[in-house]
């Protein structure tokens, strides 16, 4: 019993076998793989399974869970969107404020006291903004993650 | 493809991509889990995708998931069996190659292999052609051709361990 032709295509008697279920691990694995790329193969056995009989098991609907699926990685891209945005307006705020300047400038020599307090000042007012941005967008955020546990538990 | 038509497929094509992964991984829970991930990632790539092949184009889909899932599969009952029998210590076929006598028994074993196995070691072994050569002679990705010369040589050590 051959499943491949010599031509590496898959035969009458593989197609056949894979349709009737009695091929093992191994052959089912290399008719697999030839499947995920042979164009030519998989029309035919796309016409075998067109010809088949409807199976006597019950096949499942996915639909639900598939439809529910996207919608929980749709939530999640956004939300993932929406982080991008808070840590990029974070980053823009305290690069603009000029903390990097100064943290680069203190690196070259003793800073004083008071470039000290300057830093500190505005390292506090960078941590209040970046508290209120975050706060503000949590409640969008929880809204798109409330949304897609609702279709979960619909 | 449109959302909408994506949904419609998923609708006209699910009992047909249940099946292809049903006799291929032949186990109902794994075909359920395959069937949804094969139109979770059609729903990804719905842009690439040309609406009059949709059938192919998700049965491609769907043989490439369960081919990983066997892989792994397979990867896991192969390693329980070496495990089970200690080391193999059988030689590589290519070391059997390099004496005369050798060369001859491993020709007759390659001669004797079936598809898909044969026409990668006559060109890998007694042509020594490279994967990259194969790959691009026979019109297989050249990770199918790794994967089948890794199985052939298995093949060929159980025989040459039979054999003395």
């Amino acid at each position: 019993m051959e499943l491949f032709h010599r031509d590496g295509h898959i035969s009458q008697e593989g197609f056949q076998f894979l349709i009737e279920e009695k091929a093992d691990l191994l052959q089912r694995l290399e008719l697999s793989e030839h499947l995920s790329f042979c164009e030519e193969c998989m029309e035919k056995y796309l016409n075998h399974l067109d010809e088949m009989q409807e199976p006597s098991r019950q096949i499942p609907s996915i639909q639900a869970k598939v439809f529910q699926a996207v919608t929980k990685k749709k939530a999640i891209k956004k939300r993932d969107y929406l982080m991008t945005v808070v840590a990029a307006c974070i980053a823009l705020m305290l690069w603009s404020s000029g903390v990097f300047q100064w943290g680069a400038r203190m690196g070259c020599g003793y800073p004083s006291e008071t470039m000290y307090n300057q830093v500190f000042l505005m390292s506090q007012k960078a941590n209040d903004f970046s508290w209120k941005l975050y706060r503000g967008c949590h409640g969008v955020i929880d809204k798109i993650n409330w949304k897609g546990d609702y279709y979960e538990n619909k | 493809m449109t959302i909408k038509e994506w949904k419609e497929n998923v609708m006209q094509y699910e009992r047909l991509i249940f099946t292809i992964c049903y006799q291929l991984v032949r186990d109902y829970q794994e075909a359920q889990n395959l069937t949804q991930e094969t139109f979770l990632s059609a729903y990804t790539h719905r842009e690439s995708c040309d609406i009059t092949t949709v059938k192919p184009w998700l049965s491609k889909i769907a043989a490439n998931k369960a081919k990983d899932y066997l892989k792994s599969a397979y990867f896991r009952h192969d390693r329980g069996e070496i495990s089970y029998e200690q080391q193999d210590t059988s030689p590589l076929p290519e070391d059997i190659f390099l004496d005369r006598e050798g060369a001859e028994k491993i020709k007759c074993y390659i001669e004797a292999l079936q598809e898909p196995y044969a026409l990668v070691s006559r060109l890998f072994f007694l042509e020594e052609k490279s994967v990259a050569e194969i790959s691009l002679e026979l019109q297989r990705p050249r990770k199918t051709v790794q994967t089948q010369l890794y199985r052939a040589k298995k093949i060929l050590q159980e025989k040459i361990k039979g054999d003395g």
